[in-house]
């Protein structure tokens, strides 16, 4: 037999399709040795004169996932039991779902938490698949919903008095100092920061590589799990996922230092260029431009704004992007004639205008010389 | 000045990605009054330019590349040899044209600039 237990409704674009990513399970899982533990604390409650809890007090039942319901995604958690009525201890899981969700509740309305510090570490793996934009949707036993969001999380690992905790994170840097008998590597940061990170046999060849051209400025992008103390600062890394050697023209790595450039940047002129902006218009770069073609080197302009440019073979070619509009100048100049391309692209227009910039760069060659 | 005479240039770092230079390098900014400014290399070594240029705390360089003379020539565009701030100083006069033709002569002068490489290179530039 089964019973519903619980449906938290997911938001967020990875949820979109009305699918849950594999990955998710895994806060699912942590949610479950919470729930555990929950329990456990509401039946010594109920119970002062017991001494323990009973042998067996989760024998008889486990959470089920038993569907994925749209909007966005709902996963419906069943508790799966053997006879035909649910075991008593199932009373205590069901106060535990209810203080559990009461505790995201009362953060997410400036509240203290409701549930034990040592109880609310457990949002450090419950929760942590979350990325920004995305939430876990409850709804409390009065019928109004509450959201655990990366930000509600955070407030409550604060809450737990927790000295540091784990994010899931991607992190772009290059490998200075790999130890082959502690099995461990460093990653250094843009700002110098280096983090120390387990060295996976898996991941042996490809951080060795990274590590001989450390010189030459490869960059990896190491995705994986942090520890970060209340100050928010990373400490190491507890375990790593993928590393992904990138390009030296990586565009979103390109415009992540750009966003970084201060006001003045250019020996005092030079404006600050908008980093909700550059983050737009890499995602842009990720969606339209052809990756068959070369990619474009990328500068600042004095004025706020972006130049992309290539060399292809006889032709000189620059893209000049004013973030605010999203309006770009392109100008393809081939230097043995003069002869002159020019023309203003939308790119705010989407798939069209990029599909534009896209053919006049094939109609150059597209190869890079 | 020769044909052959080269124009140093000073590369802001932030000009510069893997190593190339942007053509913005090769032409004025908006507040430039239409000069670029160069140095006779004639007169100076690329290294003792960027140290001169690096002295002052307001100014940054990754280094020093250069066009000839002859190559502003090419491109209608006149260097001017006025001595200030400093006996070395040139500029190199875009006045006469709009931006986009400002902007394809930089893309002339860039190409060869990149063709000769750097002059002299900042240790730990992009």
């Amino acid at each position: 037999m089964n019973q519903v237990f619980l449906k938290p409704r997911l938001v967020g674009r990875r949820f979109d399709e009305h699918t849950l990513p594999l990955e998710i399970l895994t806060d699912f899982a942590a949610l479950e040795s919470m729930l555990v533990e929950v329990a456990k604390r509401e039946f010594r409650q109920a119970n002062p004169s017991r001494a323990r809890i009973p042998k067996g007090f989760t024998k008889g039942f486990e959470l089920h996932l038993t569907a994925v319901e749209s909007g966005s995604a709902v996963p419906v958690i069943a508790i799966v039991f053997p006879s035909l009525l649910p075991p008593s201890a199932v009373d205590y899981f069901e106060q535990a779902r209810d203080k559990i969700i009461e505790a995201i509740a009362s953060v997410e309305l400036g509240q203290q938490p409701t549930l034990a510090p040592e109880l609310l570490r457990y949002f450090d793996r419950f929760g942590r698949g979350l990325r920004e934009g995305e939430a876990i949707e409850f709804t409390r036993s009065g019928g109004q919903t509450t959201a655990l969001t990366p930000a509600i999380r955070e407030r409550l690992l604060r809450a737990s008095q927790a000295e540091e905790w784990t994010e899931e994170v991607t992190l772009k840097g290059r490998i200075p100092e790999v130890d082959q008998a502690d099995l461990t590597f460093e990653l250094e940061l843009s700002d110098g920061l280096k983090l120390k990170a387990p060295l996976a046999e898996q991941q042996r060849e490809t951080v060795l590589q990274a590590f001989a051209t450390y010189r030459e400025g490869q960059i990896v992008a190491v995705q994986g799990v942090i520890k970060r103390d209340r100050a928010e600062r990373p400490k190491s890394f507890e375990s790593i996922e993928h590393i992904s050697p990138l390009d030296a023209l990586d565009v979103e790595t390109r415009l992540e230092e750009l966003a970084a450039l201060p006001d003045g940047w250019l020996d005092g002129r030079g404006k600050r260029l908008d980093p909700v902006a550059l983050r737009s218009l890499a995602q842009a770069f990720d969606d339209y431009f052809d990756s068959q073609l070369p990619l474009p080197y990328l500068y600042p302009t004095a004025e706020g704004g972006v130049q992309a440019e290539w060399s292809l073979g006889d032709w000189e070619v620059s893209l000049e992007i004013d973030l605010g509009g999203r309006t770009a100048l392109y100008q393809a100049v081939r230097l043995s004639t003069d002869q002159t391309r020019e023309r203003t692209i939308d790119l705010s227009l989407g798939q069209k205008e990029w599909g534009r910039l896209n053919e006049e760069l094939w109609s150059l060659g597209g190869v890079g010389a | 000045m020769r044909s052959e005479t080269l124009l140093l240039r000073q590369i802001h770092p932030n000009f510069v990605q893997a190593g190339r230079a942007t053509s913005q390098a090769f032409r004025p900014t908006p507040k430039d009054e239409q000069r670029l400014s160069v140095d006779n290399g004639d007169l100076i070594e690329a290294e003792a330019a960027w140290k001169r240029f690096v002295s002052n705390p307001a100014c940054s360089s990754a280094g020093v590349m250069a066009v000839l003379h002859g190559e502003c020539d090419a491109q209608s565009l006149a260097v001017i040899e006025d001595g200030v701030p400093y006996p070395e100083h040139c500029s190199i006069d875009f006045s006469a044209f709009e931006k986009r033709e400002i902007e394809r002569k930089a893309k002339h002068l860039s190409r060869q600039a990149q063709g000769r490489g750097w002059l002299f290179e900042a240790s730990g530039a992009a």
